[in-house]
């Protein structure tokens, strides 16, 4: 669950530089960097980006060595916990709740996804071997000569039909494109054109992958938002391709036959999310118009720099990650201890160079020597000798990015007979929530009368 | 769906009936038929063929009338039919009903193209 989180920010951040970019620099930038940026929000969406924190922490490290970067290792209460023991994994409630929920998650998107991919791609491929038969030779070179022009080597075929006033493009793999016009026509050559771009580009493929980024995180308004105004995005780059190099009067032909296209579909309301239409609203063509007649310059490689760098420093969300916290228990340890084990929200640190130290044993005498003054029954004293009560729930604050101070850990816990057992332990404790981390345990004693 | 179904699902075989149909516009005999696919080399049992041209007929795209074995729609129609149908449910049907908070209005009308033309003309 965590993993879709965290793709959901980083999507809706990358929706975030798109959307200011497009509201401030519009009208000086190309649609086409815009289309850009658009499908790394949608790859953002989509891609498990927390599986490169590692590579993140290890970069960090490398540049800065005293990188206060181990903060990010501090286990909270709230947090997937994993415990591998002889080959099993126990993990912790926590983990349960998030792997159920997300496996229900997933597979209800899967489950859509499948359905609708499936019945497209069954359609699509009926389509292609129905215009397949029904293409004349005339038609096939008048398609092919356009395909060169584009340098597109898939197999794609083109339906003519009146019936439908319509010029679309559907199917991934082999696509058909619907084409409203004579094919010996002139029109008919813009629309083909236009739709060939889109098959150069992949759109349709990438309406999906939107369509899928929605399905997986619909409760997300970003990506909402990204979704609405993507077709738009994707169209008018692919106006640009089309009428790149052309001459005004050439454009103007261009945008009057959009504009026809769009008149002519008057008793039509159909959904445009995974196919490449041709024409839409007033708004939008005007939009659409107004994007082609500024001509604005298109650099290739300062475009794929500028959404390289971006992309790159949205990556930088990966640290909202928090890792699952793993660790392995020795082969003897009994499955109630196991369990325990995974269920414990504290996290045992061990402090450098103590690895090797055992559990030391004192005599009464001599480990109240060692001991610190006991003045609460679990208590935390910094290196400064200041003692602090540990809270009972010793209560975390989820959202504190926590600053730890070191010092030592007593628990002093009392029994029925009127004796104690003290136990002295490393530790660290925020000196902003209070919440105490517990190390390795280093004193134990069992008073049989207690003099606390 | 169901609707859809009905004119789509032609199996490889039902296929081959057709277009051996296709090729006899006047209709043919049913073992004329068949010897046709003997002679090809298909060594399809009276009773195969019959099933074929059964489901075929349910279909509702092959007749039978006095024996003579005909197709309801020449290749060019089927094709057409088979294309708008295909399309009329990417356009409107169980995949678009799926989107439909996406449904958007596509139609401009006249006053609102005769503006946009001006705003085209003027710049």
């Amino acid at each position: 669950m965590e993993y879709l989180l965290v793709m959901s920010l980083s999507g809706s951040t990358m929706t975030g530089i798109h959307l200011l970019l497009w509201y401030l620099l519009k009208d000086k930038i190309c649609a086409r960097f815009y289309n850009l940026l658009a499908r790394v929000a949608i790859l953002y969406y989509l891609i498990p980006l927390p599986y490169l924190k590692k590579y993140y922490i290890a970069v960090f490290r490398d540049l800065w060595p005293e990188s206060s970067l181990e903060i990010s290792r501090v286990p909270l209460t709230w947090r997937n916990h994993i415990v591998h023991a002889e080959g099993a994994m126990h993990v912790n409630i926590f983990a349960s709740i998030q792997t159920m929920i997300t496996a229900v998650w997933l597979l209800g998107v899967c489950i859509l996804m499948a359905g609708q991919v499936a019945e497209y791609v069954w359609l699509a491929r009926k389509a292609a071997e129905y215009a397949d038969r029904a293409m004349t030779p005339e038609q096939r070179a008048f398609l092919d000569g356009l395909k060169d022009q584009y340098g597109i080597r898939r197999r794609v075929f083109l339906y003519e039909t009146t019936a439908e006033k319509r010029t679309m493009t559907f199917g991934f793999f082999s696509p058909v494109i619907v084409c409203s016009r004579h094919t010996t026509s002139r029109e008919a050559e813009l629309l083909v054109r236009h739709e060939l771009v889109h098959i150069k580009r992949m759109d349709v493929l990438w309406k999906l992958f939107m369509h899928l980024a929605v399905m997986l995180h619909w409760c997300n308004p970003m990506v909402w938002i990204l979704h609405r105004g993507f077709d738009q995005i994707c169209e008018c780059s692919c106006d640009e391709i089309v009428m790149q190099n052309k001459s005004k009067e050439e454009v103007k032909e261009y945008l009057r036959l959009m504009i026809e296209e769009a008149r002519e579909k008057k008793t039509e309301k159909v959904s445009m999310r995974w196919k490449s239409g041709f024409g839409d609203d007033v708004r939008k063509i005007k939009e659409r118009m107004e994007n082609l007649m500024k001509r604005k310059k298109w650099n290739r490689v300062a475009a794929i720099t500028l959404v390289a760098a971006l992309a790159l420093a949205n990556s930088i969300t990966v640290f909202a990650y928090r890792d699952v916290f793993e660790r392995e228990v020795v082969e003897e340890t009994s499955e109630e201890e196991i369990e325990k084990t995974a269920q414990s929200d504290t996290f045992l640190f061990v402090p450098e160079g103590t690895e090797g130290e055992g559990l030391q044993e004192f005599e009464v005498s001599e480990a109240q020597e060692r001991i610190q003054e006991i003045l609460y029954d679990s208590q935390f004293t910094d290196e400064a000798g200041n003692i602090y009560p540990i809270a009972e729930d010793n209560g975390i604050e989820p959202y504190c990015d926590h600053t730890f101070v070191s010092g030592i850990g007593v628990d002093h816990i009392k029994n029925s007979s009127g004796g104690c057992e003290v136990r002295e332990f490393y530790a660290q404790r925020c000196s902003k929530c209070g919440y105490v981390l517990q190390g390795k345990e280093t004193i134990r004693v069992t008073y049989a009368k207690c003099p606390h | 769906m169901k609707c859809m179904k009905r004119v789509y699902d032609i199996s490889d075989a039902e296929m081959e009936v057709m277009e051996k149909l296709w090729e006899q516009s006047d209709g043919i005999k049913q073992s004329e038929l068949l010897a046709l696919f003997e002679a090809d080399g298909k060594e399809w049992k009276r009773q195969t063929l019959n099933t074929f041209l059964v489901r075929l007929e349910g279909k509702g795209l092959v007749k039978r009338e006095n024996r003579i074995v005909k197709v309801v729609h020449n290749r060019e129609e089927y094709n057409g039919m088979q294309m708008k149908t295909v399309i009329d449910h990417v356009y409107g049907g169980r995949l678009s009903n799926f989107v439909a908070s996406f449904v958007k209005e596509n139609s401009i009308a006249d006053s609102d193209a005769k503006d946009l033309i001006d705003f085209l003309e003027n710049n």
